[in-house]
């Protein structure tokens, strides 16, 4: 690479900054230019009257100039002041760091799902390429690709909650119980559904970056020098195939990161997805705004963390 | 000593064949060149040799003796005895080194992977054996070798580490597929020189593909030219280069560029056509349609056997050709 690492990360820093600032502006006109205005939420109260709606616009400082107030709360994005919800009047910030948590965890519980059944369904298909058992890969792939999210989760939960009680039907947690075998069993349903349905996603990718790999001389070598079939798939074909797949993850990892939307409403899974549905609802704009500008840092940090690590795996990419 | 006897050694991929009957044998420490042009099957004749083909591909034997006085037979091999057999017995080395070293692992974890398999070599003594290859196989540097990946080397390099690879387990044999083909001219000798000093200093017999006569009359005891899968002359190096007999070998040698072509002293005869595809063959002799010897009787309607036409009672010199003794008046 002609560039160092450092003038690399710098260069991303600052085209990263740029697109922040893009997102922000669209985000914030956006949200004020829909139907009510960030006023909505007061204006639909009874007994409302417009001299106490003047007022409170006044205090909330939404009769400035829309330049200004944009602004102000820019300024205040970077000092780490998000501003406040509208329903309790919270700190967005923490607002939304306390609904990280049971984020993360689902993400996180599904990427292994996913990552792993694609990682197998993938090296299958590439191994035993155009034969029965890499159909069937295929056709298994196609079918969870193209089951409905909300779907698949509410048949999980009519067969394996409702129907046989195996598991809770949606939360966190029982109420009054923090034992760690209770919230497994609180996740295994959502996760499985997010987690299913990625799958095949991960799958092809897995599935064409080991194709190509097997069909490369240095295989042929390998199995020329008597290298057993299993080590070249542990040692050659699988970090070949993983290397490629870490910026795909780095652009991957900020979707679930900012809530899965679909799975987290139908298992009432208490995470930023579900936080940012409420938060436009109930027009609280400013807990909106905060989480599609968590979503886009997430999508930058995520992608240029995926890169910098693909750079320090990859020997191939260090000068 | 014979190191390797090859006896109706055929392939096909459910088609027509692509090798059909190839039949040879070689000493211990021997060097044979396979020569052909593209298409004659000489690499898919390697691969059978290596057993990198199914076993439903290959048909006849080819049965090498160890140095421990065991036998066992490359064209039906299992793929568990293959790996006792590979790298250990026979070894191979390849067309394209730019490609055949996995780009992402160091020299040395590739090395110590070939030397962990086939000698049991593990941690420092893994470390000093490679270095101790490296060495042998003429790399300057090879500490500092071991620690790159194979990006950061040369084409000639890169083969030279591939050859110390192949060369770890002390085969018996050496299958060596056009290994100097993409390397510069002047790396193609140094590569020769190699495998000309690792045979005197082991005696390893050499299976040598390739279609450059220049380069198979520099380092073959033995010339067998393969023609459209079949061979059609096997003769001693010597006498190939003196006089060869059959018309392919006369004319591939015809259109080998030598020196006084290359300074305009007379034009490069041209070998009209190609090798007919495996469907696309005759009843006849194979090189019919492409000899300037060719009679309609015998060569189209009669496939001429492989001959031995040697004078002394132990040597061979087979040639394939109807018209041979006429041509050779």
């Amino acid at each position: 690479m002609a560039e160092g690492l450092f003038a690399f990360a710098a260069r991303r820093a600052g085209v990263n900054v740029l697109l922040l600032m893009l997102v922000s502006l669209t985000g914030f006109m956006l949200l004020h230019a829909t139907p009510g205005g960030p006023l909505a939420q007061f204006s639909l109260s009874p007994g409302m009257t417009t001299e106490r709606l003047n007022q409170i616009a006044h205090s909330m400082g939404l009769d400035q100039p829309l330049w200004l107030q944009y602004v102000k709360w820019l300024g205040g994005l970077l000092k780490g002041d998000w501003g406040h919800s509208y329903r309790d009047h919270a700190p967005v910030l923490s607002i939304i760091v306390a609904h990280l948590g049971a984020t993360v965890e689902l993400g996180l519980a599904s990427l292994v799902i996913s990552f792993l059944g694609g990682l197998a369904m993938g090296l299958i298909g590439a191994l035993r390429a155009g034969e029965a058992i890499d159909a069937l890969c295929s056709l298994v792939g196609v079918i969870l690709l193209s089951l409905p999210t909300f779907w698949l989760g509410l048949v999980f939960i009519y067969f394996l909650s409702v129907r046989t009680g195996w598991f809770p039907a949606g939360g966190l947690m029982a109420p009054g119980d923090a034992s760690a075998s209770d919230r497994l069993r609180h996740l295994a349903l959502p996760a499985m559904t997010l987690g299913l349905v990625s799958i095949p996603v991960w799958g092809a990718y897995v599935r064409a970056f080991a194709g190509d790999t097997l069909n490369q001389d240095h295989i042929r070598t390998a199995r020329a020098l008597g290298v057993p079939g299993w080590r070249i798939v542990l040692r050659r074909v699988l970090p070949a195939a993983l290397l490629p797949l870490i910026p795909i993850a780095g652009v991957y990892l900020p979707t679930l990161l900012s809530g899965a939307l679909v799975t987290e409403t139908v298992f009432t899974w208490p995470g930023v997805g579900r936080l940012f549905l409420d938060s436009l609802q109930y027009r609280d704009y400013p807990v909106a705004l905060g989480v599609l500008m968590f979503s886009a840092v997430l999508v930058l940090i995520c992608s240029l963390a995926a890169e910098l690590l693909h750079h320090a795996a990859d020997p191939r990419l260090r000068a | 000593m014979t190191l390797l006897a090859v006896r109706d050694l055929g392939v096909d991929f459910g088609g027509p064949p692509i090798v059909d009957g190839v039949s040879f044998s070689m000493k211990r420490g021997e060097i044979v060149a396979l020569v052909g042009e593209s298409g004659s099957g000489k690499s898919v004749a390697s691969l059978a040799l290596m057993g990198l083909l199914g076993r439903g591909n290959v048909t006849g034997s080819a049965i090498l003796r160890l140095n421990d006085g065991r036998e066992t037979d490359l064209a039906r091999i299992s793929s568990r005895e293959r790996r006792g057999v590979l790298g250990r017995h026979v070894s191979m080395i390849f067309q394209d080194p730019l490609s055949s070293l996995d780009p992402i692992q160091t020299i040395g974890a590739q090395m110590r992977e070939v030397l962990s398999l086939h000698c049991g070599l593990r941690g420092g003594k893994a470390q000093a054996r490679a270095i101790e290859l490296l060495h042998e196989v003429g790399i300057v540097d090879p500490q500092a070798c071991l620690k790159l990946i194979p990006q950061r080397l040369s084409g000639g390099m890169r083969q030279r580490v591939l050859i110390a690879m192949a060369i770890a387990g002390e085969p018996e044999l050496l299958l060596a597929d056009e290994p100097t083909t993409a390397l510069d001219v002047t790396v193609q000798a140094q590569v020769l020189r190699l495998l000309l000093s690792l045979r005197a200093r082991s005696g390893m017999g050499m299976i040598f593909i390739t279609h450059n006569l220049a380069v198979a009359s520099s380092i073959a005891d033995r010339v067998i030219v393969l023609y459209a899968g079949q061979v059609v002359e096997d003769a001693p190096a010597d006498a190939f280069f003196a006089a060869p007999a059959m018309p392919y070998s006369k004319a591939l040698l015809g259109a080998a560029p030598g020196i006084d072509s290359v300074f305009g002293a007379r034009r490069l005869p041209i070998l009209r056509g190609q090798v007919p595809a495996p469907g696309e063959r005759g009843v006849g002799c194979r090189f019919a349609p492409r000899c300037d010897a060719m009679r309609p009787t015998p060569c189209q309607t009669q496939m001429p056997d492989l001959l031995n036409i040697a004078d002394g009672e132990n040597e061979v010199h087979a040639v394939r050709c109807g018209r041979w003794e006429e041509l050779a008046r």
